[in-house]
């Protein structure tokens, strides 16, 4: 059979929005208006991870990978003329250095298939060596077996507790009785991470053999996808997925001819962070409100219905079936003494490319920032903090940037490694706003169940608020240190345990800022809307006329060679100057 | 606020079951004093948003059968969820009888339907416009403006979060996170999500969006 060529079109959330549906179509109406459509495979994949609008791969036989970047309909015909026609590539549209170096210095083994193959299509999946790590498990190993090879491969939860993953499983499979469930928590709510919605969108099918796995090694039959609402692709994605693995055999009764049996159910979430707590995620397939209750007994002893429950997280089961494949030396071989294997983290903030980085454990955060992430995003705004581990974890300053990515080194900064989002902020970003924000959502997010998390929430919140108003108080920043670590102590569940941590580390770290807010009334990035004066400092401005261009209102009138004037009659503070502004004259 | 107010109480048919006044002086008694904490403090507070019966637009028995529905999901406790997702995908809310359709089917008390609704963030107890604009404040988008965008969103069309223009043609929701982080600040208008936005670029988005009699589908 003639190999064909291939043409890949990330079709992820993120380039479906910039277009990417329309140009798979194109593409194919143009082949077929050259009747050359049978050379030619055009296949839909998941994001590969670095958002350049519509990213199209051209994959002729002898394997070389042409990557075009932000490719518009209008494009198409162009790229047909002249690349697959002609054979000669557009050379405007295709990627440049940059992004080459995203990509360098990664490890992926988790995003190995996405931006490769067709989620939709299991055939590609098991042309990629799908489905042999359950081949293995089920003929070759017995549950035992797996157990002892996940236990020796060091792989822990990637959700952010980071527990580890063989020993719960050894745990829910002691634990007695003879129903036991298996979940994939896919609540992946903390803002700012999109990790496993990328995983799910462009290789479900290595979360599916991860969980029939796991299934096989604590002796379930059921087994329950709990995923966001927020994510109608990836749910999508993992119906049919669902769908063509029982079809295939690979879900249902007696698979591979064995005794085992395994059945997948999709719970869709309704929108609540604290879902994300293993406890609080039973209660909502239960079909109640989402609170967390005490632990122990830990789920895997008594979870869902009262029965011994595995929850995995996305990424951790997507480890899974390589482990088994290829063994737990190999997967150990990576990592540092306590954190084995990769880590994927969803890169986003002031930096140049944002996107899916997947680095060995033990890379520092300065390797990620400024290799893959290449660095600030804006001329003129330099480096300020890392935000790691979402609204649980917390700001690092520069000084924290040679910290290596492992589950205890994070931790010891007072941040967490969380389930994997990493906002990078600019010296256009005011710490004590960020505080502020992590915990307006997480003060919404709290179930109310303890008091520790639904009061003293609110009272941080409050103080935050008062200071970035102007209001704050010498005071303030000792009640929020005792406040918080008293919640720390005393919160019942990991959402409140975690919830004071931007707090506490923006105090540590960037301690000058509050006193900037609460002594001399000023926000430094210029951030805090009741503390600006939106007037124009005239020894910075270069009467450039940029601010007078993006305001909406039209409230600045400036002309060529003048200095720009804010009439305050109009303005509506909505901060568009402050940020168009490059030389931070608007203040 | 109706809250705590007798009188008021007894304007409403308390979740389906016409309580005798006694009953609702206890149900008062008990909130003053502490007594179901909670619980009670939800099922009163969320009567206030409801809309008083007989202004309820009804259902629409043509769209969707909610019997049917129910018979197909089942009637156990674990079922709930899933009936209303696919009951607000059909109605764009839950409107009240439902509630009280579903309670009785499945044999628990409407307040624990409730309980459910005002929970979780996805429900909605009113009809929503005929755009839904999504602004993201997850982090990313917050550190990259998407406050300044919600805020300037909901001065213009004067509308809160959660809230419903006059004209009835957009509602305003504040959501934390789509996960598309790579293109924050996003904002999300129906299904469609425009990434990149600016104050200006949503200016325009709202301005077309205004125009367009039918919905623009494929813009962006």
């Amino acid at each position: 059979m003639e190999v064909k060529t291939r043409i890949l079109i990330c079709q992820g959330t993120s380039g479906i929005s910039a277009g990417a549906d329309h140009v798979a179509e194109a593409f194919r109406k143009e082949l077929e208006i050259r009747g050359i459509s049978d050379r030619y495979e055009v296949v839909r994949t998941g994001d590969r991870g670095l958002f350049r609008d519509v990213l199209v791969d051209l994959i002729p036989p002898d394997g070389h990978r042409w990557t075009y970047e932000r490719v518009q309909v209008g494009d198409v015909p162009e790229i047909v003329e002249q690349h697959l026609v002609k054979g000669e590539p557009v050379r405007r549209l295709l990627v440049k250095e940059d992004y080459h170096r995203f990509f360098e210095g990664q490890l992926r083994w988790v995003l190995r298939n996405c931006g490769e193959i067709d989620p939709e299509n299991i055939e590609e999946y098991i042309s990629a060596g799908g489905y042999s790590a359950l081949r293995k498990a089920l003929l070759e190993m017995s549950p035992e077996e797996v157990i002892d090879e996940v236990m020796r491969s060091g792989l822990r939860g990637r959700g952010g507790a980071g527990f580890p993953t063989g020993l719960k499983w050894k745990l829910g499979r002691e634990a007695p009785g003879d129903t036991r469930y298996v979940i994939c928590n896919a609540d992946e709510g903390d803002p700012g991470a999109f990790m496993d919605r990328s995983v799910l969108e462009g290789d479900p099918h290595s979360v599916i053999e991860g969980m029939l796995i796991a299934g096989y090694a604590v002796g379930a039959s059921e087994g329950f996808i709990y995923c966001r609402a927020e994510y109608p692709l990836a749910i999508k994605r993992l119906r049919i997925a669902l769908e063509q693995a029982k079809r295939r055999g690979f879900i249902g009764e007696r698979i591979l001819g064995t005794d085992f049996s395994f059945g997948i159910t999709i719970k869709e979430g309704a929108g609540a962070f604290v879902c994300g707590e293993e406890t609080a995620l039973i209660a909502s397939i239960e079909g109640f409100r989402g609170s967390p209750r005490p632990r122990p007994p830990f789920p895997a002893q008594k979870g869902l219905w009262g029965k011994p429950t595995v929850i995995n997280n996305v990424e951790t089961l997507a480890n899974v079936p390589q482990i088994i494949l290829k063994g737990a030396d190999w997967f150990s071989s990576v990592g540092t003494g306590t954190s084995k294997g990769t880590k994927v983290f969803a890169l986003a903030g002031k930096v140049k490319n944002t996107g899916l980085v997947e680095v060995p454990m033990g890379a520092t955060l300065r390797d990620l920032i400024f290799g893959p992430g290449g660095g600030m995003a804006r001329r003129g705004y330099g480096f300020k903090a890392v935000q790691i581990g979402g609204p649980s974890g917390g700001c690092l300053p520069e000084a924290l940037l040679d910290t290596p990515i492992d589950y205890e080194s994070i931790t010891q900064t007072g941040a967490i490694m969380g389930s994997g989002g990493l906002i990078v902020l600019d010296e256009s970003s005011c710490m004590v706003d960020m505080a502020r924000f992590f915990l307006s959502f997480t003060m919404a997010e709290s179930c109310g169940k303890c008091v520790p998390c639904r009061v003293g929430l609110a009272r941080i919140f409050e103080v935050l608020d008062r200071i970035t108003k102007g209001e704050g108080e010498e005071k303030d920043i000792e009640f929020l240190e005792t406040m918080g670590n008293t919640i720390k102590e005393t919160a019942l569940c990991g959402l409140g345990k975690t919830a004071p941590n931007p707090v506490l580390t923006t105090i540590r770290y960037f301690r000058n800022e509050y006193e900037a807010h609460i002594r001399e009334k000023v926000c430094p990035a210029g951030v805090c809307v009741p503390l600006l004066r939106f007037e124009v400092d005239e020894e910075r401005c270069t009467k450039c006329g940029r601010c007078a261009r993006v305001c909406p209102v039209k409230a600045i009138s400036w002309q060529r060679g003048s200095y720009p004037v804010i009439d305050k009659g109009i303005c509506i503070k909505c901060r568009a100057c402050i940020v168009e502004c490059p030389e931070h004259a608007i203040k | 606020m109706i809250r705590n107010n007798q009188s008021a109480l007894r304007n409403f048919s308390f979740f389906a079951i016409r309580l005798p006044p006694f009953a609702i002086s206890l149900l008062v008694f008990a909130q003053k004093c502490g007594i179901g904490g909670e619980r009670l403090d939800f099922a009163f507070g969320y009567m206030v948003e409801l809309e008083p019966r007989g202004e309820d637009q009804g259902v629409d028995e043509s769209r969707i059968d909610v019997m049917e529905l129910i018979e197909k999901h089942g009637r156990k406790r674990s079922d709930l969820i899933p009936i209303l997702q696919e009951i607000q995908g059909a109605f764009g809310y839950i409107p009240r009888d439902v509630v009280e359709l579903i309670a009785k089917e499945l044999g628990i008390f409407p307040v624990e339907v409730y309980e459910i609704l005002t929970f979780y963030a996805q429900f909605r107890l009113r009809p929503r416009g005929k755009f839904t604009i999504k602004v993201c404040l997850g982090t990313a988008c917050h550190v990259m403006g998407g406050h300044d965008i919600f805020d300037y969103v909901s001065n213009k069309l004067e509308v809160q979060a959660g809230g419903t223009t006059k004209d009835g043609l957009f509602t305003l929701e504040r959501v934390a996170c789509l996960g598309c982080c790579g293109m924050a600040p996003v904002v999300v208008i129906n299904d469609r999500v425009y990434g990149r936005q600016t104050i200006q670029s949503v200016d325009e988005l709202l301005r077309r969006y205004s125009e367009a009699s039918e919905g623009i589908g494929d813009g962006g």
